[in-house]
């Protein structure tokens, strides 16, 4: 972490960078969040840990439009969302001046089943540990660092990162599980059991936004959603709206850009596992288009946004 | 429409209540054939709790 912040200080004082963006102390170990830092005092908050989840390439949005370059500390996966945001013109490839971190995979707090905790140590960077000690209003206690990890990290894409200006920092292969098993195990259900499990998880959304908001694919200045002629801008209790159309629209919106990155099943303050719909989009665009990863290159064409002879027709995969 | 179909039956929508078919203007006889059928499907499938949209409602 001081070898990030050195690297960040030197940039700053010589005039390379105007601001840096990166992450800041929490009142908590866990509560790291995106910040801009704007001089080499202001860094002694920044800090780079487990709990440094949150994707960064969004905020190149805004930053890229201020004076100046913007340093910015990109994981592997958050390589992808800017990527995906450089091929849609979204952000300004000069003005940011990448820096690609190690990862070892991040931690959610939500992931450490234990009540009243107090503190949470062994996930710095890069020294993380094996085994996190968490000290609850109980005692203390252990949990591994990988059972901690968020769920995307299981099924991580990678540790290259695909756009940086300079690598810092080690990092270690996170991947345990297979990404689709959970998409094939709901399409293995039942209409009935399907409609069951989906009104079960989206019936918990209290329609924060929160999905939306984070979502790096999710950067239109205007959002249907916001819209005051439907009753879709906020949440009405009576309704069943976020069962049945919001979540829906939301990853259909992103579909085919999605990266994966998974900000939006991190975010959620209900739980609910909304990459389980981008990657059901993921895993058909790959079985119909062929493999494709958004935000890997800028070259590939999007299978969404460029026709080919060979597109499925529109009944395929239909009984 | 193929990712909207397939993500239709991932969420448990019944199968038959969307469908897409390409007829051209001149294609009287298909587009009653098709408007029939489609309408047949959807009496039988009943109202569309699972996919119903407040926004007809309003």
């Amino acid at each position: 972490m001081q070898e990030l912040i050195e690297r960040a200080k030197s940039l700053l004082e010589a005039g390379q960078v105007a601001r840096v963006l990166g992450w800041k102390k929490g009142e908590n170990v866990w509560d790291a969040e995106p910040a801009f830092f704007e001089s080499a005092d202001a860094l002694d908050a920044f800090v780079y840990n487990g709990f440094c989840g949150a994707n960064l390439s969004k905020y190149m949005i805004e930053a890229g439009k201020l004076e100046g370059k913007t340093l910015v500390f990109l994981k592997p996966c958050d390589s992808y969302s800017f990527n995906q945001l450089l091929r849609e013109h979204r952000v300004d490839r000069e003005k940011a001046y990448i820096i690609g971190v190690g990862c070892k995979g991040k931690l959610a707090i939500s992931k450490i089943p234990f009540d009243g905790i107090l503190n949470v140590s062994g996930a710095d960077y890069p020294a993380a540990a094996e085994m996190l000690k968490v000290e609850t209003l109980y005692g203390d206690v252990e949990i591994a660092y990988k059972e901690a990890m968020l769920e995307r990290c299981h099924v991580c894409k990678g540790k290259e990162h695909v756009v940086y200006d300079e690598l810092l920092g080690e990092s270690c292969d996170t991947v345990d599980a297979d990404r689709f098993a959970e998409v094939e195990r709901i399409e293995a259900m039942s209409p009935e059991e399907k409609f069951a499990f989906f009104q079960q998880e989206l019936s918990k959304c209290i329609r924060c936004n929160a999905c939306r908001n984070v979502c790096p694919a999710c950067s239109c200045r205007k959002c249907v959603f916001d819209s005051t002629a439907f009753d879709s801008a906020q949440k009405a209790n009576t309704t069943s709206f976020e069962e049945k159309m919001f979540h829906i629209i939301r990853a259909f919106h992103v579909a085919g850009r999605c990266t994966d990155c998974g900000e939006c099943s991190r975010v959620c303050p209900q739980g609910i596992p909304l990459h389980l719909f981008n990657r059901k989009f993921i895993k058909d665009i790959n079985a119909l288009y062929g493999e494709y990863q958004a935000g890997s290159d800028l070259e590939t064409k999007a299978p969404l946004t460029c026709f080919t002879t060979d597109d499925a027709e529109p009944g395929v995969g239909r009984g | 429409m193929t990712l909207l179909f397939s993500m239709l039956d991932y969420l448990g929508v019944e199968d038959g209540r969307t469908r897409v078919e390409w007829v051209s203007a001149a294609e009287g006889v298909k587009f009653s054939e098709t408007m029939n059928s489609f309408a047949k499907k959807i009496n039988e499938l009943g109202p569309s709790v699972r996919l119903g949209d407040l926004r007809c409602k309003n």
